[in-house]
């Protein structure tokens, strides 16, 4: 009983001496607000609240207490997770793009997808598509022309036809669909290029529907359409350098989220399978961190379950801040989220990543 | 004269070369995915059928307080709160439930109804990399059956060094503008041939950009809709909005029907006249007899300045 209580009371004193420690960077560096305008905003006090007196125990109230910094602080800033420094510029989104990637296409006796694309201006514009199976790495090619703002989507188990012609092929299996304006004639603007909007719905006959916006790359530079697609951030604007994603963690007897990945890079016209290594930096809502790793050749769908550190057992919070980062070459991707309701059905949605810095990459088309 | 094109043809260079394509350039519309200073939410939904999982992250590696407030749809009342977030801080509360941390004194009241929520940084630095730390989602979905539209939040990113006064000045200089279109693909609405009952009908949700928290004075206008179908032909409709709006595709225009218009798809062109809006649609869709809904996040077309108002910073 002794040995119990001497136990108690080292670790509240260490406690304690962590928290008159650390405390600073959790308290709020400004007076918080008052939750509504049509109550009167407290005034902050003349004497600060030392840092000290603040307990564990407190509850807050409906009215937040202002807990002013005694000094001014200097911010304590963390070292990046990955330990890469972030560089380059990360590709704008939701706006007219020349180059369209579909990390998810996805297609079985259960699963379809309907594909969208849309041409956001006033001409109209030839788009080159690419499906690339997942296991194979192979590649299978068509051609689309959309007319002036035209929408076109079509079931990936069909395909699209048009006036008795196959436009787009069907496709089974998983895997991805990469898709890049292709401007007739020399020296054509950037705006010629920067055409296209797409995304994709992936359904399932046990009522699971994703929808996820394509990841776009906007030409940057007037230029003559050569099959090369550089993504370096001069011709069209750079790959992510790396993907942040905040999950759902796996809960143990809970369903599965999926993490897909597809290299940025990709040789269409030799096709060489692009592969890397992937780290992941995982960060709990306690800030705790912790590191895993995979690796991809070309496509990758990745269970939470196959990795422990995306598990609600390692972590201990419902939601971790994932970082993916591709060593070799950079990485796109989405994460389907799943979890339970109170009523016991499972939810899936999309997760698409916020991305950060930029890497160069090309994609190759024959 | 050569030598005066000559000059003129170099000048042009060199701005294409200073002032490539950028995301932060003024006058267009703001770059998503990006860390960003403000976060406009536009369907939070807490129902005794449906709740929504409200998801906010630091992606930087300073400890931030963030200033949100609900805004109710019905009657355009807001309630403030502050949440504060350490580096790389992952943070989620259902907002039936909301959120109580002791810790770090982040204190989420509950939210019942259907609304927006609009979140903003407080910086401690008056420097711009302070301002651009946070990015957000939603999951709202219906407790039977799981069915759930997850969205992105929409950001915009401070672009100048500066203080956080409660005003934002989305004019393309302080920070980046609200666009001046949405452009959404979308299913169209089937309905039963024999019966008329819906079978697959989608619904818009559309709060406007500028919003004055600090005075609660709701923002109306009339919003303007152009509709292309896959065969390029072209419809327009209008309506008004207060606040927010949400309604059925086929309540915006019949051609939004399959029937009716003819194909399963349609590009929608919105754009507010008296302001700039935003939204999503959370589309409908049947697969083998089954419904099943998603969030449909709308691209961006150009940019429209408008000012949101907070409760000053005491």
């Amino acid at each position: 009983m002794t040995e119990l209580l001497r136990i108690l009371a080292a670790l509240s004193m260490l406690y304690m001496h962590q928290f008159s420690q650390g405390a600073a960077r959790f308290l709020p560096r400004r007076s918080a607000a008052t939750p509504t305008v049509s109550l009167p905003t407290p005034l902050p006090t003349a004497t600060p609240i030392p840092t000290a007196t603040f307990t564990p125990t407190q509850v807050p109230t409906a009215t937040a207490t202002a807990i002013p910094s005694a000094t001014a602080t200097t911010l304590q800033s963390v070292s990046d997770p990955t330990g890469f420094d972030v560089v380059g510029v990360p590709p704008a989104q939701k706006l007219p793009s020349a180059v369209l990637i579909y990390p998810l296409v996805r297609v079985s006796a259960t699963q379809d997808t309907r594909v969208e694309m849309v041409n956001l201006t006033g001409a109209a514009v030839s788009v080159s598509c690419f499906y690339v199976s997942s296991g194979t790495c192979d590649e299978v090619g068509f051609f689309l022309n959309l007319t002036p703002y035209q929408p076109v989507s079509w079931m990936l188990s069909t395909g699209m036809s048009g006036n008795n012609v196959r436009v787009a092929l069907p496709f089974y299996g998983d895997g991805e669909l990469k898709c890049v304006v292709t401007p007739r004639g020399p020296f054509a603007s950037a705006a010629a290029f920067n055409a296209l909007q797409g995304r994709a719905i992936v359904s399932d006959t046990n009522g699971q529907t994703v929808g996820y916006s394509a990841i776009g790359f906007r030409r940057l530079s007037t230029g003559t359409f050569t099959g090369t697609v550089l993504l370096d951030g001069i011709d069209y604007e750079q790959c992510p350098d790396r993907l942040h994603f905040q999950v759902l963690t796996k809960k143990s007897g809970g369903p599965d989220s999926e993490l897909v990945l597809v290299p940025c890079t990709e040789d269409l016209m030799n096709q060489i399978p692009s592969g890397t290594n992937v780290l992941f930096a995982v960060i709990n809502e306690f800030e705790q961190q912790l590191s895993g790793g995979t690796t991809l050749k070309c496509f990758n769908r990745i269970r939470f379950s196959s990795v422990p550190v995306f598990g609600f057992n390692s972590l201990g919070t419902d939601t971790a801040h994932v970082i993916v980062r591709g060593t070799d070459v950079p990485v796109v991707g989405l994460v389907i989220d799943r979890f339970t309701t109170d009523s016991g059905a499972v939810s899936a949605s999309s997760n698409d990543p916020y991305l950060e810095g930029g890497r160069s990459a090309g994609i190759y088309l024959p | 004269m050569r030598i005066l094109r000559w000059a003129h043809g170099a000048i042009v260079v060199c701005c294409a070369l200073l002032f490539p394509l950028s995301a932060a350039g003024a006058g267009g519309p703001p770059a998503q995915k990006l860390p960003s200073a403000l976060l406009v939410y536009p369907l939070i939904e807490a129902t005794g059928e449906k709740d929504t999982r409200i998801e906010l992250v630091n992606l930087s590696g300073n400890p931030v307080s963030v200033e949100c407030f609900y805004v109710a749809s019905g009657s355009c009342n807001e309630v403030g709160f502050m949440v504060y977030l350490t580096p790389y801080q992952p943070l989620s509360w259902l907002a039936s439930g909301g959120k109580n941390d002791v810790m770090t004194g982040s204190s989420v009241p509950p939210f019942f109804g259907a609304g927006e929520m609009k979140c903003a940084v407080h910086p401690p630095h008056p420097e711009v990399q302070y301002h651009n730390a946070i990015q957000g989602r939603a999951i709202v979905f219906r407790i039977a059956d799981g069915q759930s539209a997850s969205y992105g939040a929409v950001g915009f990113q401070r672009l100048s060094d500066g203080e956080m006064t409660g005003t934002f000045s989305l004019n393309g200089t302080t920070y980046a503008q609200c666009p001046n279109k949405l452009h959404f693909e979308v299913l169209n609405d089937v309905f039963d041939e024999q019966t008329g009952a819906p079978l697959s009908t989608s619904e818009m949700i559309l709060v406007p950009c500028a919003e004055d928290l600090r005075l609660q004075i709701p923002t109306g206008m009339s919003v303007q809709v152009l509709i292309y179908n896959e065969f390029e032909s072209q419809y327009s409709a209008s309506f008004a909005l207060l606040c927010s709006d949400r309604r059925t595709l086929s309540e915006i225009a019949n051609t939004l029907n399959r029937a009716v218009g003819g194909t399963d798809t349609a590009h929608v062109v919105i754009r507010g006249v008296g302001g700039p809006v935003l939204g999503l649609v959370v589309d409908t869709l049947r697969f083998r007899g089954q419904n099943g809904t998603t969030g449909n996040e709308p691209s961006f077309e150009g940019g429209r300045s408008a000012t949101v108002y907070f409760p000053e910073p005491q």
